[in-house]
Formats: structure tokens, sequence, C-alpha cells
């Protein structure tokens, strides 16, 4: 073993933490190594140096003082705030993700319900609105387009892209008779 | 009052405010004397003492399951002093006795038993405390846990949310580093 080994459990022989055994070995290297000696006499005597270590006394009159303050910066104020339990903070956040679930989930079927109602697929509504009036005319060229077998998107998949478009653009985009998407106030083609 | 401490933190979880100024008293100089051995000043300690027991009044729904109230008093002492240490918001020492109030200079008198000894635990204890201000402040906090205030490295892992393997380096380098500032001293006590 060398003399690296034994500095290495100097620490630990000062704090008394090795086992008897090893003790003895660290011990019997000490008392043939005065290079090692010295080191575990340094640690020695800084342990002992630190656990003298005093602070001056802040005086009797301190202490109360103190304690009258922590007592009207808790006790008796009104504007302590208390810090939510363990338990207060996993429900307030349990509700918090509920909450947004629930967002989401909404968002989502209103989004789909109203991909629904526009597409081929879904119930005709009646045609209340000049949108609806829109999608049914585009609906009916797809027959055409389709029969013909043309082009890798279909009319109505243009019309569902455009409405989903629509649905989720911006404010104010509305969808013309001849399907080109303009700005309201503006027809600005794309 | 003699009520274990148990007791009292299940009297201040369910509200009774005597049981908080109970406690203050009890360990308010506990916190006082570690807050200035890691900050050095009287001003600073103050500070933590004071934010300390705010804290612990703010979390005290939760101290009924608290099973040991000096490692979580510690750990919460601890945690404000570092970030003082971090933020440099620490007052110089020189200005300590001077702030210090008219009967602490009469109190820190009463330590004295022959000027000579004063002069000497001064000079040392000043040293220390200049070496100590040179670690950084998890490397201070933990050799002024273990060697100044004696908590074992288990009890110094809870206090600093930390594994023990961590404790043990960060005492190692501390000591190697106090060792290298105050070797003539260490050196010339033999």
């Amino acid at each position: 073993m060398t003399c690296l080994y034994y500095r290495s459990l100097v620490d630990d022989l000062v704090d008394h933490e090795l086992s008897p055994a090893l003790e003895t070995t660290v011990r019997e290297h000490l008392g043939v190594c005065p290079a090692c000696r010295e080191e575990y006499e340094r640690s020695a005597r800084l342990k002992a140096a630190l656990s003298d270590l005093t602070c001056p006394e802040p005086g009797s009159s301190y202490w109360q003082e103190s304690a009258a303050l922590i007592r009207a910066r808790t006790i008796d104020s009104s504007d302590i705030i208390d810090v939510p339990t363990d338990i207060e903070r996993r429900t307030q956040e349990r509700m918090s993700f509920y909450r947004s679930l629930a967002a989401v989930a909404a968002s989502l079927m209103l989004f789909f319900g109203s991909l629904m109602v526009d597409s081929p697929w879904g119930t005709s509504a009646p045609a209340t609105t000049d949108l609806l009036t829109q999608d049914i005319a585009l609906s009916t060229s797809t027959t055409a387009t389709r029969e013909m077998g043309g082009g890798y998107i279909l009319e109505d998949e243009r019309a569902l892209i455009a409405r989903s478009v629509l649905l989720v653009g911006t404010p104010g985009m509305v969808i013309n008779r001849s399907g080109i998407m303009t700005t309201s106030g503006t027809d600005r083609k794309r | 009052m003699n009520d274990s401490v148990p007791e009292l933190l299940k009297r201040l979880a369910q509200g009774d405010a005597e049981a908080f100024a109970e406690l203050v008293g009890r360990y308010q100089k506990k916190v006082y004397y570690l807050a200035y051995q890691m900050l050095g000043n009287h001003l600073d300690a103050d500070e933590v003492v004071q934010e300390t027991f705010v804290r612990i009044y703010r979390r005290r729904k939760e101290l009924s399951d608290v099973t040991n109230f000096t490692s979580f008093l510690v750990r919460v002492a601890t945690n404000y002093a570092i970030d003082l240490l971090r933020k440099q918001k620490g007052h110089s020492r020189l200005d300590d006795l001077v702030d210090l109030p008219g009967d602490s200079q009469i109190e820190i008198s009463r330590h004295v038993k022959t000027p000579r000894e004063l002069y000497r635990d001064k000079v040392l204890m000043d040293e220390i405390r200049r070496a100590l201000e040179t670690l950084p402040p998890r490397q201070r906090t933990t050799a002024l846990l273990h060697d100044v205030e004696g908590y074992s490295k288990a009890e110094v892992a809870q206090i600093l949310d930390c594994p023990e393997a961590t404790v043990r380096s960060n005492l190692h380098i501390a000591r190697k580093k106090l060792k290298a500032i105050l070797m003539k001293r260490l050196s010339a006590e033999e």
C-alpha cells in the first residue's frame, strides 16, 4: 500500500469511521511514516479547532426582541400567506389538469363535429347559411370530378381542406363560391 | 409548558399560536448560532432567524407529518443562508461588532477569561472564519454542519438533500482547502 492510500483514509480515521482492523493498519503506517503522521495531526487539529468555533452572544434582550418580531410577522400578521400542503398542491394540480383536458376535448369535439356536418359523409343539414349552400354546390361538382377520375385531390376533399383551414384560419377569412379563400372585405386570391 | 416537540407541532398544525411561540423560544438560538457560523455576522444571522421561522409558520399545516423537526428546521435555515451567500448579500464582518446593541458588548466581555486568552481565541477564530469564508457555500455548509455543529454525515445529507457520498466528497475538499490555508497555524500548534 502507498502513502496515497493511507492519506485517503485520514479523514475517516479522524472521524472514527474506520473498522478496528483497518484503523490498526493505518495507525501502524502512521507510526513509521512521518509525512502521513503529520497529515493526520493537521487533520486532527483542524477538526478540534472547528469544533471549538464559537460565536459572540447577541445579548439577552435580542432573543425577546427577535421572538416579538417573529410573532408580529406571523401570528399577529394578517398578511401571512400559507404555503399549500402537499395534498392541497396535488389536488390543485389535478384539477388544473382535468380542466385543460376538458378544454382540449371540447375543442376537438367542435372541430370534428363541424367537419362531419360539412363533409359528404355527414348528415346534410338544411342549408340555412350561405356557407352551407356553397358546400352543397361543391359536393355536387364532386360527383362529376369523381366520375372523370381526375387528379389526386378530389373536389370534395379540396372543399374539406378549405373548410378546415377556414375553421382554424385567420379570423375573418371566408370561402367564396368558386372555393377560393378570401379575407372579408377584399377578394384576394391565394 | 413542557410539551414534547411532536405535540407542539400537532398543536401548531391545528392553529395553536402559542405552540409556535414555544417552538421559537426553544429553537431560535440554534438557528442563530448556525446562521452566524455560516454568514459570520449578526445582521445576516438575524435575518436568517426571522425568515426561517416565518417560513416554518407558513408551512405549519404540514408540520404534523415531520418526523425530525430539528433537521427540517436546520434545512430551512441553511437553504436560506446558502441563498444569502450565493447572492453575496452578506454584510461585512468588520461592521458587525459596531452594529451590535450595547448590552451585546457586555455579553461578549462575560466570555473573556483573561485578555491573553481572549486575544488568542479571537485570532484563531478569525483565521478559521476567514478560511471558511473562502469556501463555496455548499462546502462551507457541509464543514460547519459536520465539524462545528456535530451532525453525522447521514444527517448532513438529509439536511442538504443530497447523497451521503456528496457530503463525504464536499467535506474532504473543504478540509483539504482549510488545511492548505491554515497550514502555518495547524503546524505551529504542535
